[in-house]
């Protein structure tokens, strides 16, 4: 039923952001299914391009706050920075790492299973992340459970200072939020509070910073990062 | 953070015979970026921010909100690079359309643009279009504009604010007080006008 002068304008409604949703999505179905359909709309992008305006050049530092919220989370291996390089990039301030700070995190078994699950299978941990620092690689290992619930964590050496290792999720926003401080004198449980489960999942980075006793006073890390590492499925 | 970005920043405009390996260049890296390449995204920024950050600031006139509408643009790049088909589009088009649609966002979600008349549209694009000195002009800004010109004002200002405040047709017979029916004819007959002066 549609001539290819219905389809220009289709095409140029399409491009101008004019349809409705239903008329929207159909036409982003067309476009996946109908190369002419889509070249229409492309060449219409192009005649309309121009209204948006010339070159200006954006602040110098917007590219380092860009990879700031992009690559705390990325999967590449990363020769050319290290791991702590990164957080600075994010402004939390790194200065030198802490003295040799070394946790050992055990997963613990599903908290609540509907129906009694045999104990091997509930304490195998679904994800975990190996978090490294430029002084003590692999230093750590945590494991997530799988609805994010909680963590057991066995520090065995600690900072020789008074400030405290504190936990950070930076899930795929790149915005650290705190898990709390930990305790450094033993086995410590760590139940995730529920609105910060959602970010405990593959993918997510997990970090440890040296703050003041009882924790960062800003709810950002200001402390050294001693170690990160990303949340993998085992 | 790195001083080479920028340094290739002009190097599109200023060989204009090299356009056709600029864009391979440019679709070569958003594959690469698809594969998690952070270089290739840093390549992509070098080459393109100038641009894109114009796109931003025309539909945000307010440099703080473009500012975010640009890092917006660069995470949605980051992650959906993969949804770039280099044998459909120019990659040029594609990244102007993830960042005009981030800006689109911002701009949404700063105003009630369901309440504002539609001449407003005009205005604020010219204000926006003023405000930075460091905008330029090419020649297909110029056609456009000149052929922009030759529709009425009403047309010209509907059509504007569909683009640059990304209004549907339901939002733009309520923001002009008209019938859905008149506005979308006029819209129509508007964008046959606008094709046939641009491939004049």
């Amino acid at each position: 039923m549609t001539g290819p002068q219905d389809d220009d304008i289709l095409a140029a409604e399409y491009a101008l952001g004019l349809l409705e949703s239903a008329e929207q999505a159909e036409a982003e179905a067309r476009l996946g299914a109908d190369p002419a359909f889509a070249a229409l709309v492309d060449e219409w992008t192009d005649r309309l391009t121009p209204m948006l305006g010339g070159a200006a050049t954006p602040p110098s530092d917007l590219w380092g706050s860009i990879a700031a919220r992009l690559f705390a989370n990325d999967n590449a291996a990363d020769e050319d920075a290290p791991a702590v390089g990164r957080w600075r990039a994010l402004g939390i301030g790194a200065s030198a790492l802490a003295a040799a700070l070394a946790l050992f995190i055990v997963v613990q078994p599903a908290r609540v299973a509907p129906v009694p699950a045999p104990v091997e299978q509930a304490e195998r941990p679904m994800m975990v992340a190996a978090l490294k620092s430029d002084d003590t690689p692999d230093a750590l290992m945590i494991g997530v459970e799988q609805d994010g619930g909680r963590l057991l964590i066995t520090p065995v050496v600690m900072a020789p200072d008074s400030r405290v290792p504190e936990l950070w999720v930076i899930p795929e926003d790149g915005k650290a939020r705190s898990l709390g401080v930990i305790d450094g004198g033993g086995p410590t449980r760590v139940a995730v509070a529920d609105n910060m489960r959602a970010h405990l999942h593959m993918g997510a980075t997990l970090a440890i910073s040296m703050e003041p006793p009882g924790g960062s006073p800003t709810g950002t890390a200001t402390g050294p990062i001693v170690a990160l590492g990303k949340i993998v499925a085992v | 953070m790195d001083g080479s970005i920028g340094e290739t920043q002009d190097a599109e405009r200023a060989a204009p015979s090299g356009a056709g390996e600029a864009r391979a260049r440019l679709a070569e890296a958003l594959g690469r970026v698809a594969r998690g390449d952070r270089e290739a995204l840093k390549f992509v920024y070098a080459r393109t921010s100038a641009k894109l950050f114009g796109v931003c600031l025309r539909i945000l006139p307010d440099r703080g909100d473009a500012e975010d509408a640009l890092q917006e643009a660069f995470v949605t790049i980051w992650r959906k690079a993969g949804s770039f088909d280099a044998a459909r589009g120019s990659p040029i088009t594609w990244l102007v359309t993830v960042t005009r649609n981030r800006a689109l966002d911002r701009f949404r979600s700063r105003r009630s643009v369901a309440t504002q008349p539609i001449e407003a549209a005009g205005e604020v694009a010219d204000e926006s279009e003023t405000a930075d000195a460091a905008i330029e002009r090419d020649q297909d800004a110029a056609q456009l504009r000149g052929c922009l010109a030759e529709l009425s004002a009403p047309e010209a200002d509907l059509i504007r604010a569909a683009f640059l405040q990304g209004s549907t047709y339901s939002e733009l017979a309520a923001r002009a007080d008209m019938p859905l029916g008149t506005v979308k004819s006029r819209i129509r007959r508007a964008l046959i006008k606008l094709k046939g002066c641009l491939t004049q």
